[in-house]
Order: C-alpha cells, then sequence, then structure tokens
C-alpha cells in the first residue's frame, strides 16, 4: 500500500492526531426510527443532551516511526492494538486525523488469511501471496524459498483442508515472511510450530528487522522486550508511554500487577477454602512480610540459631475492632511447626491510621536445614475463621545448618559416653548444670 | 478514479488468483465439475422447451424454440449467475477484509472472471446447437464481442453497487432474488420478443437486458445486424452503471472493514 508521504523526512509511518470512532447504532429501521424520534424531541428541547453514537478505539493518537525501528504496542484487551495496526495498514481508514507512511506495508495480521481449504498447498502459496500483495512473477521467483522455508515440500499437493494446524501455520508464517515490504505489521505470529520452527521463525524475524521496519503487537512481553527498539503502551486508546522496552514494559507489569491485586482483594473469599492461599474481609491488609536478621537486614537465609525477624506490612483499608496479627511457620511440605499470635502472647496492637509494621522476633531460631514457610494474618478479637486477611505461604525463607544434625528442629541434648550404670542418676542432673549452649554451636 | 483504476491493475493477480482457486475449488468438488457450466443452461432449455413446444405451443418462424430458449438463458445466466455470486462475496471474505488491505472490488470482480469462463464454455455449446440445427453464421455475428462488453459492463455495475450495499444491508439478500425473477419475466429469456405486442415493443426494450437478448438473437439466429436505437439505450446503460457502481463501491469501501 502506497499513502501519502509524511512530512517528516525520516518518519516511515506517522499518526497525525489520529481518531477512530465506531458507530454503535444499528442499521435496522426500528434504530433509525428512534433515532429520528430522538432528534426531534431534542429540537423541541434542546437541553435534552445528544446522545453520544461514538465508541471511540482511539483517541487523538500522534507518534512517529522512523526506518529501521521495531515498535512493540502493548496494551491491555480492547485498548485500541488492533484497531491501530488496521489504520496503518489501510484496512480501514481514520474518522480524524491523517495516518502518513512511505513505503510498502504488508500487513501479517493474521497467517493464512484466505487460505481456500480445498486448494493444496501449492495453490495456496499463490493465492496467499497474491492477498499479501505478492506480485504474480515475484511469487513465482521466491515460490521455492517458500516451499523450503516451510518444510512442507512433501504436502505440496495436498488440499490444506487435511493439514494439521501446525502445518497450517507454518505454511501461512513462510509465504507471509517472504513478503518484501518496507513496513511490515504483525501481531503474535512468531509462536506458531514447534521448537524447531520456532527457532526459524526467530531467525526470519531478526533478518527482517535488519531490512525493513517493524511493528509488532504483542502481549508476549518476554518477546517485546527481547526485539523491540521502542515500546508504545496504549491504555483506553491513547498513548501512556513511548519509550524503551524496559521502562515501558516495567511500569506496564507494575500497573497491571496493581489492578491484580486490587481485583483480588475485592473478589477475595472471605472464610478458608480449599485450595486458596489468602482470605479475608479486607479491613485491614496484609500487603507484604518480609525476613531480616537482628540488625534488621533484609534476607533469607538464615544459619540454624540465628534471631529470625518477621516484618508484617499491613494497610488498613476500612473500620476494625480489637485488631491482632498471627504468625506461623511451616515447613516446605505444609508441616506445621510453630504458630502464636498477639491474643494468645497477650500483646495488645494500636495500628497507624494507613500504613504500618508490626515485627515479630524469633530468638536463636532452633530449625535445622531446608525451606520454610510464613503464615501471617490480621483479624479482630482472636477470630480466625473471619479474619481481616490471612495468607498463607506469605515468605519463603532457606536456614542452613553447619553441623550434621538431622531433623526438623534442635532439641537441646547432650552426649555421656563415660559413665558406669550406678553413676547414672548423677549424670542426667549434670545434664541439666553444663547443656551444650546454643550461642557456642551456632558460631 | 484514476488512482483506483491503477491500484486495481496492480492486484490483477489476486483478481485471477480468486477466480482460480475458485473454479479449481469447485471442480474438484463436484462429480460434473466443468460440465456444470452448461448442465445448467441445458437442462432449463430441455424444461422450457418441453413446456413452451408442446404445451403452450410457441409458433416460431425459422429458427427452431429450443435454440431461441438457449440463448436467451445463455445470456440471461451470465447476468444472474454473476449477481448472485457476488452480492455476498464481500461479506463471505469477511477474513480478508478485515485482515488484508487490497482494492476490494477485486472479490466480486472475480466471481465475474467465474461466470465468465461458464459463459465461454456455454459459447462452445451454442456452436454445437446451432451446427445441429443449421442455423447459418452470417457476418452479422462480428458485433458478439461488443455486446457482451456491453452485457458485462452492467453485470459489473450491477455487482459492485449489490455487493457494497449487501455489506451494509442485509435486506438485500433477501431482495434480489425476487428482483432477478421479475426481470427475467420481463426481460424475453424464455420467448422471443415477437410475443410482445407490437404498440408496447419500444417501451418493453427499454429494459436494457431485453435489448441485449434480443440484439444477441438477432445476430446469431436471425443473420441480422441488431437494431441501433435500442442497443444506444443498453450502452447508455452500461455507462451510467458501470460509472455509478464504480464509484458507489469506492465510496463505501472504506467502511466495509467497520461494520464487519
Amino acid at each position: 500500500m502506497l499513502c501519502d508521504a509524511p512530512q517528516d523526512a525520516g518518519a516511515v509511518l506517522e499518526f497525525d492526531r489520529v481518531s477512530k470512532g465506531y458507530d454503535r447504532h444499528s442499521l435496522s429501521f426500528g434504530s433509525a426510527l428512534h433515532r429520528a424520534l430522538a432528534e426531534i424531541k431534542r429540537r423541541w428541547n434542546p437541553t435534552c443532551p445528544k446522545e453520544d453514537s461514538y465508541f471511540w478505539a482511539v483517541r487523538d493518537l500522534s507518534f512517529k516511526v522512523y526506518r529501521g525501528e521495531t515498535i512493540g504496542i502493548i496494551g491491555e484487551n480492547g485498548a485500541g492494538k488492533s484497531t491501530i495496526l488496521k489504520l496503518m495498514a489501510g484496512i480501514t481508514t481514520p474518522t480524524q486525523g491523517r495516518v502518513l507512511c512511505r513505503g510498502r506495508v504488508a500487513s501479517l495480521i493474521e497467517l493464512g488469511a484466505g487460505f481456500n481449504p480445498d486448494l493444496t498447498g501449492r495453490e495456496n502459496i499463490v493465492l496467499n501471496g497474491s492477498v499479501l500483495g505478492l506480485s504474480q512473477s515475484e511469487i513465482k521467483r521466491k515460490f521455492d524459498l517458500i516451499v523450503s522455508f516451510s518444510g512442507l515440500e512433501q504436502f505440496l499437493d495436498t488440499p490444506v483442508k487435511y493439514y494439521s494446524s501446525g502445518m497450517y501455520a507454518k505454511l501461512g508464517f513462510a509465504v507471509a515472511a517472504h513478503v518484501e515490504a518496507d513496513i511490515i505489521l504483525t501481531d503474535e505470529i512468531l509462536a506458531v510450530g514447534d521448537a524447531a520452527f520456532q527457532r526459524q521463525c526467530h531467525k526470519k524475524f531478526q533478518e527482517l528487522q535488519s531490512s525493513a521496519t517493524i511493528i509488532f503487537v504483542s502481549h508476549d512481553l518476554l518477546a517485546i522486550r527481547n526485539s523491540c527498539t521502542r515500546v508504545l503502551w496504549i491504555r483506553g486508546g491513547r498513548i501512556q508511554l513511548d519509550s524503551k522496552p524496559d521502562e515501558v514494559v516495567d511500569a506496564y507489569l507494575d500497573s497491571v500487577q496493581q489492578e491484580r491485586e486490587e481485583e483480588l482483594r475485592l473478589g477475595r473469599p472471605r472464610r478458608a477454602i480449599e485450595g486458596a492461599t489468602r482470605w479475608g474481609s479486607g479491613e485491614i491488609e496484609i500487603e507484604s512480610v518480609t525476613t531480616h536478621d537482628a540488625q534488621g537486614h533484609e534476607k533469607s537465609v538464615f544459619r540454624t540459631h540465628e534471631d529470625l525477624v518477621i516484618r508484617i506490612w499491613y494497610r488498613v483499608n476500612g473500620a476494625f475492632l480489637d485488631p491482632g496479627f498471627c504468625v506461623q511457620l511451616h515447613t516446605d511440605q505444609g508441616v506445621w511447626i510453630h504458630g502464636t499470635n498477639t491474643f494468645v502472647d497477650g500483646v495488645s496492637c494500636v495500628l497507624d491510621a494507613d500504613k504500618g509494621m508490626v515485627e515479630m522476633r524469633y530468638v536463636h531460631i532452633p530449625l535445622l536445614s531446608g525451606t520454610y514457610w510464613i503464615m501471617a494474618g490480621v483479624t479482630s478479637a482472636n477470630d480466625w475463621t473471619t479474619p481481616y486477611d490471612l495468607r498463607k505461604q506469605a515468605q519463603r525463607f532457606e536456614v542452613l545448618t553447619a553441623s550434621g544434625e538431622g531433623g526438623l528442629v534442635v532439641c537441646e541434648h547432650k552426649w555421656n559416653t563415660t559413665v558406669t550404670q550406678s553413676a547414672a542418676a548423677e549424670t542426667s542432673s549434670a545434664a541439666i548444670s553444663h547443656p551444650v549452649h546454643p550461642k557456642t554451636r551456632a558460631s | 478514479m484514476l488512482e483506483h483504476l491503477r491500484r486495481l491493475i496492480a492486484y490483477r493477480g489476486l483478481l485471477w488468483n480468486l477466480a482460480l482457486a475458485e473454479l479449481k475449488a469447485r471442480h474438484r468438488q463436484t462429480a460434473l465439475g466443468m460440465l456444470w457450466a452448461i448442465a445448467q443452461p441445458l437442462s432449463m432449455m430441455v424444461v422450457t422447451t418441453i413446456v413452451f413446444s408442446m404445451f403452450v405451443r410457441v409458433s416460431e418462424e425459422a429458427v427452431p424454440y429450443a435454440i431461441v430458449a438457449y440463448v436467451g438463458l445463455w445470456t440471461w445466466l451470465l447476468f444472474a449467475n454473476s449477481l448472485t455470486a457476488s452480492v455476498a462475496s464481500i461479506v463471505a471474505n469477511m477474513n480478508l477484509v478485515t485482515k488484508a488491505n487490497f482494492p476490494r472490488e477485486v472479490i466480486p470482480l472475480s466471481k465475474v472472471v467465474v461466470t465468465g469462463f461458464d459463459f465461454l464454455i456455454g459459447l462452445v455449446f451454442l456452436a454445437a446447437l446451432m451446427a445441429l440445427y443449421r442455423v447459418p453464421l452470417t457476418l452479422s455475428v462480428i458485433v458478439i464481442p461488443g455486446l457482451l462488453l456491453i452485457q458485462v459492463a452492467i453485470v459489473v455495475g450491477m455487482m459492485l453497487i449489490c455487493s457494497a450495499l449487501y455489506v451494509l444491508h442485509r435486506d438485500l439478500g433477501a431482495l434480489l432474488p425476487l428482483g432477478l425473477q421479475v426481470l427475467m419475466l420481463i426481460s424475453p429469456v424464455l420467448y422471443p420478443v415477437s410475443f410482445v405486442p407490437e404498440q408496447l415493443r419500444s417501451v418493453y426494450l427499454l429494459n436494457p437486458m431485453a435489448a441485449l437478448i434480443e440484439a444477441y438473437r438477432t445476430a446469431l439466429l436471425y443473420g441480422q445486424f441488431p437494431n441501433v436505437g435500442s442497443l444506444a439505450g443498453a450502452l447508455l446503460a452500461a455507462v451510467l452503471l458501470f460509472g455509478m457502481g464504480y464509484y458507489y463501491f469506492k465510496s463505501v469501501e472504506r467502511r466495509f472493514a467497520d461494520v464487519m
């Protein structure tokens, strides 16, 4: 496709205040009548608001794409990504503003668009090639390349309706990859076929990157991060952020995570259910649980008999009464080792109005080598069936043991190998007066 | 307009490949394959010949009724089949229209290539019929390509209007068969123009399809050059329909991807 050249000499594609609206009205006679009546009513009474019949998929969008860039477009479903691709491809035209581009645009939006299932692979290469804008002579010239890329030499004369979905996609990608264009528009077409074919696709993609400007719409953030030179984050039809891949992807992930947390909080069950790792009514919320050493430095690997400091970071969302926290330790296999709470320990809690932290210290933690999980919760008046918030597996830590002892916890002990049977009564009292001191064992 | 035509020419390969794909698919999927091109006009000819020469008794001059009916059906079916095939073609190829950028008229135009192919096979069969009935060929057949050109222009113009209109208003899907039936009855498809009362004939021939079918018969079967007056009307209709059709199609084309 050729269209008006952009003003900026270096730009190959330019969006100039582009908006795209879709008419929500149906074309039926009934809805036409309804609209006509509304119009008459409005004429009699001008204060009646005019119904906004447009749904704006893209709003007032301006950006430029320069030669050789690989631009990633990310955003949630319905953000307007597909509409932007369609505007670039010229499949649809803007309601307002202008789309300017320089050079031949190839839209590889769907693999195998227009494949005729009754025709053979050979015939569909020709058909699909011409759909993508290749001329007859170009198709003839590239036919062998396409066939060998697809690896489907044996199936060329089989109707594609007998192809597996992987073969179908391979053939589609093979044709699409051989379209010579200055600007290539594409969506998630890189993830097709088996591992070997995917490697081939990636190689081809890199090859295309060196020869063309690529616009790449995807939900695969890793692919975006690895292959793009610039990323646009689209939100509600507008550009939220336009910058380096790492920066945009991180910001996008943060935003998604925040929204996900919010959803989880609103949708979280109030009581424990099978398989849930978190439940509660949410008036007080445990935002995170962190582990620290005796000096307050955050860490997650401890030695046996070291001090373990657990911090519970909370946020207050609503009214609460008589709050208290609990902490439990579990092994990786789910064995409950220890649990306590502020109610049984008789500690009163005074919470900050907005956000805050409570600390709990295990002095000389007697755990042996292994992976352990902390469960943390907050509730009212020691009622743990309907807590404010309870998080199973809120934080994980490791313990390393220098001595060769085995098991879960250190039980204080003393050996005596030189006693006679008659002296047995005295040695048992000696064990109490001279225990193996934890401090000396740990160091 | 010129820009549009240039783009269309650039995509002639697609036009050809779409038509070829349909012909091949049809050929492979059906037992009769290519024979279907003549099976339709032939079977209609046989039935109407039985009805009209045995029950109704058409008194025909020099040329047997069967071949008169065949010429009528042969030309009519190019028109009717093209329209029927193309009206829903844009909607049927929605995955192409919303995924790739090419001049959309390629889709309905590929249908006229397919029906045009049937028309050519029908021509071979017509030659055989004429030999069988010993209808002499005269110099007047040289006007046939001209007639065909006028007819194709009318067909294409109508196809462009109908296929574009159908995207926006699906009512046309129900309306078109009705319109085609009415038009067939008021055109001399199954009867010669001589059936029409003398005083009504000038009005009757204002219908471009009536003028065209009559012209085909005059040139092929009666060995005379067709009436220039009624053909001029058909030519004017052809130019108008083609121009309006193409203009209308191009002006609503950009909305196709949004509506579907």
